[in-house]
């Protein structure tokens, strides 16, 4: 009796971690829109990239395609320019460690939500005004997320 | 003050004047330019090229020689013959050329071409037209011509500016105790949140977030010095790369970055100084190259980059001798 109770208390814990990660996957999007990719456009010096799922950092190459958990890590005077649709771009610093965390279009209203991590390092985004309502743009830090901020509209 | 006195030589060794229209020329001292006689007479077997070579530096000078003495082209005078030559005013007249097309250059960099094309062709066409007046010896056109090519293309590097759309850019960065730092370089501003707290930040200012800490007020980034050396169209012939600046007032460091391209997209060194100088034991191969200067204030924010300065590097070439430093841009046409 003793034995099933603790089977059916553990049954419940396990949907209930179940439903956390669902909140937490609902949270990071994927599943809402159609997933994106960037690319390397540009890289100097020693820069490697790691590919979700994948072990073995790769030396980074012009038009490298980079999806969402892939890694770009730029060691010393070295730099890349990672580039997302609609034309933006990121530029990571010498020594730097960034993540690809969320690279998605929304099918029904074309508003594109795009996430980077950095790790370590500097990074520099260049990206024309958010149009789309819902677009976002953020960069995370392990103490702070900055979003950019949409273009006011003046009415004169 | 010995290293000082070191480093500026080096830095006058490293430096030459690059004329606007590409080719490598170095302009005659200006005491061989008060110098020139007004007329001279042909020796025997001498071209006007190599006059023009003589007393201008610049064999293409031939062309507006033939011109002020109505020889026909490719055409050479008799030996004995007197012909006048070009006076002081070319000199003028080639710095107002050379100044009007850094500003077409400058107008295109910033997307006129695209933006405002009508107002950069009129430049452009101005700039075509003082060209034609300076080969014809017609100094005084020329010199107008090349005058309003620089107000047009200034127009058109306005109107630019005004019409193109208007990119964000933003800067973070997170050390290695975990502390983030957030610039914004231009645009709509961000929203920086931790802590359960947001700051907003507009164009110009920054913050700085502690781990575990909301955002701190925002503050004005500091801008970028002036009296920038080497300056802009600088041939740089020694490996050594002498860089100097103004001190910014509250600066703490300096961020040089050179990069392959006048937008700092290709980016290939930087460097970190405590000092207003730097000398930099270049290992990169000959070419063209771009340089941007950045400060960093005692929060550790770095400020908006200094506008591209253009140098080449002639290392493998140069011999370090002959050379002439370029009139100070900043004592130039500025904003």
């Amino acid at each position: 009796m003793l034995l099933l109770v603790c089977l059916c208390f553990l049954a419940v814990s396990c949907d209930c971690n179940r439903d956390a990660g669902k909140e937490q996957k609902q949270d990071a999007g994927p599943g809402q829109g159609i997933l994106r990719t960037a690319r390397i456009v540009f890289s100097s010096g020693n820069v490697r990239v790691k590919k979700s799922g994948s072990m073995e950092w790769l030396p980074a190459r012009r038009d490298m395609e980079l999806s969402i958990d892939d890694k770009v890590r730029t060691l010393r005077d070295s730099f890349a320019n990672i580039e997302f649709e609609s034309g933006g771009l990121l530029r990571v610093g010498p020594e730097s460690l960034v993540v690809v965390t969320d690279l998605r279009l929304e099918p029904v209203d074309q508003a594109r939500r795009y996430t980077f991590t950095l790790m370590e390092g500097k990074v520099e985004a260049e990206l024309s005004a958010l149009e789309k309502g819902a677009s976002e743009f953020k960069i995370r830090t392990s103490s702070a997320e900055t979003s950019l901020l949409h273009r006011e509209v003046a009415f004169q | 003050m010995k290293g000082f006195v070191t480093t500026i030589s080096l830095a006058a060794l490293a430096t030459l004047v690059v004329p606007a229209w590409g080719q490598v020329r170095e302009p005659p001292a200006a005491s061989a330019v008060s110098k020139l006689p007004a007329k001279i007479k042909i020796s025997k077997d001498q071209t006007l090229e190599e006059i023009a070579e003589k007393f201008f530096g610049d064999p293409s000078a031939a062309v507006e020689i033939r011109a002020l003495n109505s020889i026909a082209d490719g055409e050479q005078p008799d030996s004995g013959a007197e012909i006048r030559l070009p006076g002081q005013e070319r000199d003028r007249v080639l710095t107002a050329l050379r100044v009007a097309t850094q500003a077409l250059a400058q107008a295109n960099a910033d997307g006129a071409s695209e933006f405002a094309p009508k107002d950069y062709k009129s430049a452009a066409d101005s700039l075509d037209r003082a060209k034609k007046a300076l080969s014809r010896a017609a100094y005084a056109e020329c010199r107008r011509l090349a005058d309003e090519t620089w107000a047009l293309a200034r127009q058109a590097r306005k109107a630019s500016l005004a019409k193109r759309p208007k990119k964000n850019r933003f800067e973070v960065s997170v050390d290695r105790k975990g502390d983030t730092r957030v610039a914004v370089l231009s645009g709509d501003g961000v929203k920086v949140s931790a802590g359960k707290k947001s700051k907003t930040v507009k164009q110009g200012h920054a913050v700085r977030v502690e781990a575990g800490q909301a955002p701190s007020d925002s503050y004005p980034l500091l801008d970028p010095p002036t009296r920038l050396l080497p300056a802009k169209g600088s041939i740089l012939v020694t490996a050594a790369i002498y860089f100097n600046w103004k001190p910014v007032a509250g600066a703490t460091r300096y961020v040089i970055l050179i990069a392959g391209d006048p937008h700092g997209q290709q980016a290939i060194r930087q460097m970190t100084t405590e000092n207003t100088s730097l000398l930099f034991k270049s290992s990169l191969p000959d070419g063209q190259y771009y340089w941007f200067i950045r400060t960093v204030d005692p929060r550790g924010l770095v400020g908006r980059a200094s506008p591209a300065r253009k140098f080449i590097l002639r290392a493998s070439r140069g011999n370090g001798s002959n050379i002439k430093q370029p009139a100070h841009e900043d004592a130039g046409h500025g904003d």
